[in-house]
């Protein structure tokens, strides 16, 4: 600070102000007759003014190393105008859509757009970005901490991770571990053993989580470990994990466990015109578990309702991959699955369902699924509902579109069909877009005209005009029946329900249109 | 017209950012009854709750709508616009409501400017004004007399005393300026309010902002004897404002094509002021236009950043004439044509200085420099924002993080429009390959 700041800041009753020293100084003329303050303060202003006028470039600076040069065109300026909404409003799962369009037509994001997409957070997005960015956006996210993930990959190994493994945030932590994992896997096992002891038990939870991609035989030791872990997510985890490890002595506990539940399968006659009926599973509940079932199957009772026994037959078939059945009885689940119908078929059909959503045996979905969506209503009902629903994320709309129109009662949507729609795992097909879209415009009109029929339509509104094939966009325009004046009655509000998802539905399915047509493939 | 016309252009248009999506919606044939356009004007009938007449002057894109938003421009006349680039209404024979409402324009803005013929009324009121003007100038002075004192009390007790005021310290004196006629030093006051504690330095800047309105009181005590610019700069800083007729008659004028550098749109009061900044093509000359309204009420005239206009300016008298009001623009919204400006840093200095030491209070200027590369130095954890010029020259830059401009440049040399209040540059608009965007502050 110089001095004829310091006595003002100090004020002029402590400190007489001293001359600025600048040519201005002179410009005041006598002192006389002015007092101290308005003396400082005319000489602050002429100083000011001086500096002001004398204001001098910084020289020394470095130029920076320019962006390479782009090597994708980028995209037509309409397209950019409707990535930018999009972006602005976080429309996320058209975003995606628009991105991966942009990748496949070779095209990348115009420089102005670079800072908003940079700035996306949602970590699924992130890869869709990055491949639009260019050369540009690449360079750009290298001055920005917080834009790491999009930079040129730096060439620092193993070595940095381990370091951002000791210094960073969970986050952080968990993405140098699963590097480390992608290079070199023990290495990344050992690291999680040095700090394992040291960590909270959500933090354990989410490290040994970590594991998942890279799993391999070496891992079987640090999990077996993990099952006597004082946390019960930790060890349920690590359950997880080695029932998926084949070929461990977890395996070979769980299928021998399994076996001696579910012992045998009865095949039946063939009918008259040779078909084969129904057989049946003979199930032997285990009367009491030792204290190595209570180590290899943690998982709390309460949480899926069932029975002592029930729990535990269920328990004993959710660590082994469905496919072990098929090989044991010589039988796929279109046999099996009918079966298990008798004292405990909920136990059984609950089992497989948690079966195949771990082990991913997407051969075992549809037919688990359609068996379930079946069940008798009550609570045994609900328990295998509950169950089933998970599955959905391993059927597609191709496993449904031959099913669908049979599934709507009368063209109303049942609760349990909507939620599977809901959690569909890709995009539609044509042929079930197409099927969704004719069963809808009929089901538009009774809605309207009758106001009957209460049904979860609706709801899936929304998930239908993120999903439908994109093949089939042109001719999905539902039209809207005019509510009549004279509606009254419980039926009101459902229609106004339907027309508020229904005008949703269309502004949705409009931007995906302009989506289409602004980037080509 | 609609060559110059961008989305962001429109969107900087809308009041709020609310209005510009709402108007980004209805920018689709579907929400509109009719479409026209002609020379002059555009027009359309909007349906919504109802069906409203929305209509755009294009000489200078003041709009109409009949709908009763409170806000504007509101989104009906947004929403015309953003469908003005996409699809071309046909030419068509204006309807009256439009060939109306563009004669009572032409006949306002007729009875505003000038009248060449003469006045009888003028005589007596020279007279009033006369009166009513040494009546104001010796309340400003007392006014003033009263801020000397108080100035002399805050560095009497010292400015770290000062850092430790409430807000209404400074809001207190300000008012008093107010109730002195003298506006411009209040809103000089409120800009010092903020100060305190808002940087290291800011013992520093304080002490140069009171330090120069001391000046301004001092030079205000002086009228007689300055210059008569400069005289009249000084009236203008203390807040004795010419009216638009006076400027319009005697004010410099200057016929360009004249390109909109960039728009700051701030809140004072109940007033929301925003600043036009310009820049003459052909000779060169800056220019703000000043302009005030109520909140939530429509500005009267619009401008679209990087758009060109062709038309007559009258720059309010002073040492450094830079404020302006527009005679007349003949046609507007030419497509932007690169931007004309200082080749080097330095240049641009020398012509700052050259204004400060015609008009010492100065608080902006704007800048239209070639050439600049934008860069972080030193990184992002405490790094500086500047731009360095072709001969390695470098002023920093305000106003936050500029990572738009920084991804527009792709650390290659652009042409940069910005505000430069002494300190740094406040980008208002950067050009690079033959396009014009505009940049908003970044936080």
């Amino acid at each position: 600070m110089d001095a004829l700041t310091r006595a003002a800041v100090a004020g002029t009753s402590r400190e007489a102000p001293p001359a600025s020293g600048l040519p201005t100084d002179d410009l005041l003329g006598s002192a006389k007759g002015k007092s101290l303050q308005r003396n400082l303060l005319l000489r602050a202003g002429t100083r000011a003014v001086y500096w002001a006028a004398g204001r001098v470039a910084e020289a020394g600076i470095e130029a920076p190393q320019p962006a390479p040069d782009e090597t994708l065109p980028a995209c037509s300026a309409k397209a950019a105008e409707l990535l930018r909404q999009l972006l602005v409003d976080q429309r996320n799962t058209m975003l995606l859509e628009a991105l991966e369009r942009l990748q496949l037509a070779g095209l990348r994001l115009p420089h102005r757009l670079l800072t908003a997409a940079l700035n996306v957070q949602r970590e699924e997005l992130r890869p869709a970005v990055a491949a639009v960015l260019g050369k540009r956006g690449r360079w750009l996210a290298g001055f920005n901490p917080a834009w790491a993930w999009a930079s040129v990959p730096q060439s620092g190994g193993i070595e940095d991770d381990k370091a951002t493994w000791q210094e960073s945030a969970l986050p952080e932590r968990l993405k140098a571990l699963r590097r480390v994992r992608g290079r070199d896997a023990g290495q990344g096992l050992l690291m999680v053993e040095d700090v394992w002891k040291a960590e909270k038990a959500d933090v354990r939870v989410a490290m040994i989580r970590a594991l998942e991609n890279d799993l391999r035989p070496e891992d079987e030791a640090f999990l077996e470990r993990s099952l006597e872990d004082r946390g019960v997510r930790v060890r349920e985890v690590a359950a997880d994990l080695l029932a998926r490890l084949s070929g461990s002595a977890y395996t070979a506990r769980a299928t021998g466990r399994a076996d001696r539940v579910l012992v045998g399968y009865e095949a039946p006659p063939h009918d008259l015109l040779g078909r084969r009926r129904t057989g049946k599973l003979i199930v032997t509940p285990p009367e009491e578990v030792d204290s190595s079932w209570r180590r290899d199957l943690p998982g709390e009772k309460s949480q899926h309702r069932l029975g002592e026994k029930a729990w535990r037959i269920s328990q004993a078939l959710s660590v082994v991959p469905p496919g072990h059945w098929e090989e044991c009885f010589g039988v796929g689940p279109e046999y099996l699955i009918p079966a298990a119908r008798g004292d405990w078929e909920t136990a059984l059909l609950s089992g497989w369902c948690r079966a195949t959503v771990a082990h991913r045996a997407t051969s075992w979905a549809w037919p688990l699924w359609e068996h379930c969506y079946y069940f008798p209503r009550g609570r045994e009902g609900e328990i295998v509902w509950d169950a089933a629903l998970p599955l959905a994320g391993l059927l597609s709309s191709t496993d449904l579109a031959e099913a669908f129109p049979r599934m709507l009662e009368n063209g109303v949507m049942p609760l349990k069909l909507a939620n599977t729609l809901i959690s569909l795992s890709e995009p539609w097909d044509e042929a079930f877009s197409d099927s969704y879209l004719a069963a809808l415009r009929r089901m538009v009109g009774k809605a309207f005209s009758t106001g009957s029929g209460v049904s979860y339509w609706p709801d899936t509104l929304e998930t239908a005009a993120e999903r439908l094939s994109p093949y089939c966009l042109e001719r999905s325009e539902v039209k809207m029946p005019d509510l009549p004046d004279d509606v009254r009655g419980m039926y009101l509000d459902h229609r106004r329900h339907w027309r508020l998802e229904l005008e949703k539905f269309e502004e949705t399915l409009e931007l995906r249109r302009r989506i289409v047509k602004e980037i080509p493939l | 017209m609609n060559a110059g016309l961008t989305s962001e252009g429109i969107a900087a248009l809308a009041p709020d950012a609310k209005v510009a999506a709402a108007g980004k919606k209805l920018g689709a044939p579907k929400s509109w009854q009719s479409l026209g356009r002609n020379q002059e004007a555009l027009w359309g009938e909007c349906r919504g709750s109802a069906v409203y007449k929305v209509r755009v002057d294009l000489s200078d894109l003041a709009v109409k709508c009949s709908c009763p938003s409170r806000k504007q421009p509101c989104k009906h006349a947004i929403g015309l616009l953003f469908l003005s680039l996409e699809a071309t209404p046909s030419d068509a024979s204006s309807p009256d409501w439009v060939t109306d409402w563009l004669a009572r324009r032409a006949c306002r803005t007729t009875a505003g400017k000038p009248s060449k013929g003469p006045d009888k009324a003028v005589a007596p009121d020279l007279v009033a004004r006369e009166k009513r003007e040494k009546k104001r100038l010796s309340r400003i002075s007392a006014g003033l007399d009263a801020l000397d004192l108080w100035m002399e009390d805050l560095v009497r007790g010292g400015l770290a005393a000062a850092g430790t005021q409430p807000p209404s310290f400074w809001e207190e004196q300000a008012n008093r300026m107010v109730d002195a006629q003298a506006p411009g030093v209040a809103a000089r006051l409120r800009r010092l309010s903020g100060l305190p504690n808002s940087s290291p330095d800011w013992p520093g800047k304080l002490l140069d902002g009171i330090g120069r309105l001391a000046l301004l009181s001092k030079a205000f005590r002086r009228l007689d004897v300055l210059d008569d610019l400069l005289a009249e700069s000084v009236r203008a800083e203390v807040g004795i404002s010419l009216p638009q007729e006076e400027v319009l008659e005697r004010g410099e004028r200057v016929d360009d094509r004249w390109i909109v550098l960039g728009q700051r749109t701030e809140v004072e009061g109940r007033l929301t002021v925003r600043r036009t900044w310009l820049l003459g093509r052909d000779r060169r000359r800056y220019a703000l236009v000043l302009q005030f309204a109520a909140a939530g009420s429509p500005f009267t005239e619009g401008f679209v950043s990087g758009t060109t206009w062709r038309g007559e300016i009258a720059f309010y008298p002073g040492a450094y004439p830079l404020r302006a009001v527009v005679r007349s623009r003949l046609g507007g919204g030419d497509s932007f044509g690169g931007l004309p400006g200082h080749e080097t840093v330095e240049a641009f200095l020398d012509h700052s200085s050259e204004a400060t030491a015609l008009q010492p209070w100065l608080e902006r200027l704007p800048a239209a420099l070639r050439g600049v590369v934008p860069l972080l130095d030193g990184g992002p954890q405490g790094g500086r924002w500047l731009v360095r010029d072709r001969a390695g020259r470098a002023l920093p830059l305000a106003g936050g993080e500029h990572w738009a401009l920084l991804s527009i440049s792709g650390g290659r040399p652009v042409d940069l429009a910005a505000e430069w209040d002494g300190e740094g540059l406040i980008p208002l608009g950067v050009a690079a390959g033959g396009t014009y965007r505009i940049l908003a502050e970044e936080g």
